[in-house]
């Protein structure tokens, strides 16, 4: 007997004579009843890749009516095997914690309030104040004559939120400027 | 996965996981409790047969597997006859005792073992050659139904125990063999198993690997997540994970929006342990109620998805 798949799901679907719980003496009343009783919703399994670091461990989202619920590691990606670490494993923080925050802040110098401030003024202020420092402090040689053009006097510090792309961006735009003293949270 | 030897410890968990079902959901008594005691049977049938045949376990042709087809083929089913007559009495009385309303058709079918050669009737069902089947219930006047339930649980304890010694790589089987390798059939429920040693303390999670359990001998093998077994579907666009909101304990229904079939399942990282996947699969019939409202059918027929 040579049965290949398609006939063997034909010989347990649904031609073959099947009994039904009615038959076996069931009433079913209440399991209707229980179900009725719940909510049931369904989620998408989206197959993606943790974007903290450069090993690139699978995950598997699951998202609800467009939003992501969970996060859980990919156990058949042969590097983390359905693992990850602290940071991965906590990625759902990144788009629903609720204590994230989402405009920017500002405290005045000596003020103890933070104030809420538009994007527009916010880069306005970064962009003013980082060139204001560069123009001021830029360092276009060293003792010795060689063009160095660093800028010793600012520091730049990235979110350990930041992903792989932002870190990368992030990284030229500081080097660009001249910045030499930055740092992130997963340096180590 | 529990190794498939360990007899005492499986009727152990199919009894807990019971209890436990009806504590939470009584109107599961009626339906659990016969179930339960006809999987009690057929784990006492392969420990019966591993204890008297175990240096006569029929040999498998790797050559099968390695070609895709499942590692019992009609031929061995058919020689397996005198195995397949030890099964049928035990397991005939339990489904007579425990199913009263199949209580005249079984009466009629209760000399198979004697009167009809069980491996050609199993080689029938196994291949979906229904007329030996029709013909036979016909002529017996008994229900065709039962004598498809009574011939998948008698030919189920005999395939466990081939399935349990032999040489498959369960874990490592194939990302995307929806069928069981050793008899073929489709699973009738998944898990998702716990975590091991994650080999760091600095790592979390883990576990969550796909497991299939088949619907005639309850092999556990290894699959890909989020790929149909029915229709091979891997468009993860087209998959969706159900679930009752708020306490499910890990139970979950995949639907597969490309044939619309759908496989209950449990995630063993969720779930009160033990957890029999198959214990499981009945335990959340409610979700099998579900589906079959919204649509859906099941992989696999039982008569304990079937609720209309």
């Amino acid at each position: 007997m040579e049965v290949n798949r398609r006939q063997f799901i034909k010989v347990t679907g649904a031609g073959v004579a099947c009994l039904s719980l009615t038959q076996l003496g069931v009433d079913l009343t209440p399991v209707q009843a229980y179900t009725s009783s719940l909510k049931i919703e369904g989620a998408k399994e989206v197959f993606s890749i943790c974007p903290f670091c450069s090993v690139s461990c699978h995950i598997i989202s699951h998202v609800k009516d467009g939003k992501l619920v969970s996060t859980e590691g990919d156990p058949d990606y042969p590097i983390n095997e359905g693992a990850l670490c602290a940071k991965g494993a906590s990625m759902l923080s990144m788009t629903r914690n609720e204590h994230r925050l989402t405009k920017p802040l500002y405290r005045a110098p000596g003020s103890t309030q933070w104030e809420e401030k538009s994007w527009q003024w916010t880069l306005d202020q970064i962009a003013d104040r980082v060139k204001k420092v560069r123009d001021k402090d830029l360092i276009l040689k060293n003792d010795k004559g060689q063009a160095v053009n660093r800028l010793e006097s600012m520091f730049f510090i990235g979110t350990s939120h930041a992903d792989n792309e932002e870190c990368a961006i992030a990284h030229q735009l500081a080097r660009s400027l001249g910045i030499v003293h930055l740092d992130h949270q997963a340096r180590t | 996965m529990n190794q498939p030897t360990d007899f005492e410890k499986q009727r152990s968990d199919i009894r807990l996981a019971t209890e436990r079902f009806i504590r939470r959901r009584p109107f599961l008594d009626p339906i659990l409790r016969p179930y339960a005691a006809l999987c009690i049977e057929k784990i006492n049938r392969v420990e019966a047969l591993e204890a008297s045949q175990k240096d006569h376990r029929p040999p498998l042709d790797p050559r099968r597997l390695e070609r895709g087809l499942p590692a019992v083929d009609g031929k061995q089913v058919t020689a397996l006859k005198n195995l397949l007559d030890t099964c049928f009495g035990p397991i005939h009385g339990v489904l007579q005792q425990q199913f009263s309303p199949l209580g005249e058709s079984l009466k009629r079918l209760g000399d198979l073992d004697r009167e009809a050669d069980l491996g050609r009737l199993a080689a029938a069902l196994l291949s979906g050659d229904g007329l030996p089947l029709e013909s036979l219930a016909s002529r017996r006047g008994a229900d065709l139904g039962v004598l498809h339930l009574l011939l998948q649980w008698t030919l189920g304890p005999v395939l466990a125990w081939i399935g349990a010694g032999a040489d498959i790589d369960r874990n490592n089987f194939g990302a995307h063999q929806g069928t069981c390798p050793v008899c073929g059939f489709l699973p009738a429920v998944s898990s998702l198993s716990t975590a091991g040693d994650l080999g760091s303390e600095f790592l979390r999670g883990g576990g969550g690997q796909h497991w299939l359990h088949c619907a005639l001998c309850g092999f556990a093998w290894r699959t890909a997540r989020g790929s149909c077994p029915a229709c091979g579907n891997r468009d993860h666009d087209r998959h969706r994970v159900y679930q009752a909101e708020g306490e499910n304990d890990g139970e979950r229904l995949d639907i597969c929006l490309a044939c619309n079939g759908y496989l209950p399942g449990i995630d063993l990282r969720e779930s009160p342990s033990p957890m029999p996947p198959l214990i499981a699969a009945v335990g959340m019939i409610h979700l099998d109620a579900w589906a079959s409202e919204n649509g859906y059918h099941p992989l696999v027929q039982t008569p304990w998805n079937r609720l209309q």
